[in-house]
């Protein structure tokens, strides 16, 4: 069995245009990340500069650690003090500064105005404390973020999600019960490379595409290169064969795909360094429910994207037991996901959207869109992980059984 | 030792390929003989388990061989006509891989596939790509793998196709001494490939086996209806649109001398003479090759 997997793989990985897509998505997804590192551009507050490439990133840090520390009522209403003088400021002059550049708004209104004024409206942290914080278009603001957080979800769960699918009681619980479960005050600092992480999480897509495009020809390249009708007939190739295969494709498609994740995550990382990870996951977005740390959505997003390729995978080798061509088997999960990319937009589809392979991995941990089962509840992560392995237990048996009963004709 | 084929079809829509053929095999070399699209390749894969029969069985030594599966498996040796063998595999790659489907473990497997690829005189370019290879070492590959579990039913669907006439003397040889104690069923539409090793002959058309017999017995059956006639060359010319003409040979001054297959005397000088297998097969296929 162990030779048969090696000279599975052998073939997969001598198959060119295969591992061309899959050199392509690895590419992309290293070429994002590094561009992402080597392009970003940041003002420094405390010199009054724009800062561009690798040096930005200090003053990135620098401006999240200054709102480093526990955010407790006292420190948030001390915050949304800062926030609200800024926005009052800026009001009393808003269309002339809004038509300056902050080298002019510098030179006009003096550093310390800038400072206090632009730099709050526009930094991030303000921006997702407000988002929780303030209650009403009047102004009033939540006690503390817990409340503001509380009342935000609340006020999702009793609306419809995306203006479309009403949430039934069993949802509202769920949702409530993962947001009750959040350690409040929570903690804040940087974690810059994992913030990166996620926002190109969407991306790996591609490199669930290139797996199943590598391991398209599995089956059908031995209909269509006429290989089959020696490899079948022999004492192995209606047994160990077909599952040498797809134990082969497997393997193949888990190391490209941590590959790529240890490249693609590995220079932000490197770049930006590790920290932060152990922040709970609240600190990119205060009104989120889920209860956990920012590694762990990290590490849940990955395994979970493994998952979806996994099942791709099978499903793609389903394909290719069934077609005696590789090109169809190739183009369908490049098909797939991108016309889930698109159906997403179409607001009664998009629940079903949600789970084709890019939008996984954009909007898991993030949508509050759930599928219920009955009482069962589940959110789009475990709505994937549940679809994707069942398409791998489902699909990889029935392509075995398939190219066992192939007819050489 | 025995494989029985038991009132064997295949229909594609409405064309039946074979059509209830029943034969029992026994050890020795049985040649398949037919023209294109006979039936000879349906037939073998059926026989190799590759394609599903529309009705019949096969049977070896009284056991259905759907039922042994596995162990059925293990005694069959297949070449089949069109084959690919991944072109980015070297030869010893291809041959180990066959090796491991045929249940070798790695190094039994690596010195059957030298064995086999010395045999066929493949092992100095054992290194190279299979996509380098032309039409004849390929060929010669096939019947490698074909032969590597040392198979009880070794199936050849025309082994001898791209092979040149010293390739195919070797193969005859290596296929006589091989066949000794095994089931050989080698196909062809070369009346010479199977007219010095095959001990026995099935003749197929259109889905049927028409004659089976010994080559001396089957070549028999032609007796009395091959001729010899001296004619003009350009008379010649004129038989071989008419009749069916095995051979023609230009002499000189103008005359030939023509090699007839006919039930009765083509001219009134020509001379009976002694058939031979593919006289017989001229007469057998008339029809297809006249058309
Ligand atoms: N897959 C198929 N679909 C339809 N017809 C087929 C198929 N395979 C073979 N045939 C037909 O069956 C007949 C026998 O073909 P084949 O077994 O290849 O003959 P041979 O090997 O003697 O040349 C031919 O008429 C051929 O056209
Ligand atoms: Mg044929």
């Amino acid at each position: 069995m162990g030779t048969l997997i090696r000279f599975e793989i052998k073939k997969i990985v001598q198959n060119r245009a295969g591992v061309a897509a899959c050199a392509i998505a690895l590419i992309l997804v290293m070429a994002l990340s590094l561009g992402s590192v080597l392009t970003a551009g940041a003002w420094d507050a405390r010199s009054g500069s724009y800062v561009e490439g690798l040096g930005a990133w200090d003053a990135i840090r620098r401006t999240e650690q200054s709102h480093a520390g526990t955010l407790d009522d006292a420190r948030v209403a001390e915050d949304m003090a800062t926030y609200d003088e800024a926005q009052a400021r800026w009001a009393q002059d808003a269309d002339h500064l809004g038509s300056l550049s902050a080298q002019q708004m510098i030179d006009q209104y003096g550093i310390e105005f800038w400072r206090e004024v632009d730099r709050v409206r526009s930094d991030a942290y303000y921006l997702r404390l407000k988002t929780a914080m303030l209650l009403d278009d009047k102004g009033t603001h939540a006690p503390g973020l817990q409340e503001g957080a509380g009342n935000f979800l609340s006020n999702e769960l009793s609306g419809r999600y995306l203006g479309f699918f009403p949430y039934a009681e069993s949802e509202r619980s769920f949702w409530e019960g993962k947001a009750s479960r959040i350690e409040w005050p929570i903690e804040y600092g940087s974690a810059l490379a994992w913030d990166e992480i996620l926002s190109f999480m969407a991306f790996y897509a591609f490199v669930t595409i290139a797996a199943c495009i590598a391991v398209s020809g599995v089956f059908a390249g031995e209909y269509q290169g006429g290989t089959a009708s020696i490899a079948l007939p022999t004492l192995r190739g209606k047994r160990s064969l077909p599952v040498a295969k797809v134990v082969a494709s497997m393997l193949f498609a888990s190391a490209y795909w941590w590959a790529s994740v240890a490249v693609g995550s590995g220079v932000f990382l490197v770049a930006l360094g590790a920290d932060g990870a152990g922040l709970p996951y609240q600190i990119f977005d205060f009104v989120n429910p889920y209860p956990m740390t920012v590694g762990q959505v990290c590490a849940s997003l990955f395994l979970l994207g493994w998952v979806v390729t996994l099942g791709c995978v099978a499903f793609t080798l389903l394909l290719s037991s069934r077609l005696r061509s590789v090109m169809p088997v190739a183009v369908t999960p490049l098909a797939v996901t991108f016309l889930g990319v698109f159906a997403k937009l179409i607001v009664p589809l998009s629940k079903v959207a949600h789970l084709t392979p890019m939008n996984v991995l954009n909007d898991s941990f993030v949508a509050l869109a759930s599928y219920a089962l009955g009482p069962v509840v589940f959110d789009l992560p475990s709505a994937a992980a549940l679809l994707y392995a069942l398409l791998a237990l489902v699909c990889a048996p029935l392509a075995v059984r398939s190219f066992v009963r192939y007819q050489v004709a | 030792m025995e494989l029985r084929i038991d009132r064997l079809s295949k229909q594609f829509g409405s064309h039946i390929a074979v059509d209830r053929v029943s034969a029992t095999v026994t050890p020795g070399v049985v040649g398949l003989l037919g023209a294109n699209g006979a039936g000879k390749t349906t037939l073998m894969r059926m026989v190799c388990d590759v394609l599903r029969p529309t009705s019949g069985q096969i049977y070896y030594n009284g056991t259905e061989v759907g039922a042994m599966g596995d162990g059925y498996r293990a005694l069959l040796g297949y070449l089949p006509q069109d084959f690919g063998c991944y072109p980015d595999f070297t030869a010893i790659d291809f041959m180990c891989y066959m090796a491991a489907l045929k249940g070798f473990s790695k190094r039994e497997g690596l010195a059957r596939s030298k064995d086999l690829l010395e045999e066929v005189g493949l092992s100095s370019v054992a290194r190279r790509r299979v996509k380098t290879f032309s039409g004849g070492m390929r060929q010669r590959l096939g019947i490698a793998q074909a032969m590597l579990n040392d198979p009880s039913i070794l199936v050849l669907d025309e082994p001898t196709a791209g092979l040149d006439p010293k390739e195919r003397v070797h193969f005859r040889n290596l296929i006589a001494s091989f066949a000794q104690d095994k089931i050989v069923i080698l196909s062809t539409h070369i009346v010479s490939d199977v007219e010095f090793i095959a001990n026995r002959i099935l003749v197929m058309r259109s889905g049927l086996f028409i004659m089976e017999g010994t080559p001396e017995s089957i070549v028999a059956s032609a007796a009395g209806k091959v001729w010899e006639c001296h004619v003009d060359a350009r008379q010649a010319d004129a038989m071989a649109a008419r009749m069916m003409v095995a051979n023609v040979r230009y002499a000189e001054g103008g005359r030939a001398v023509v090699r007839v297959v006919a039930d009765t005397a083509p001219t009134p000088d020509a001379v009976p003479v002694e058939p031979t297998l593919e006289d017989l097969y001229l007469n057998v296929f008339q029809d297809a090759v006249m058309r």
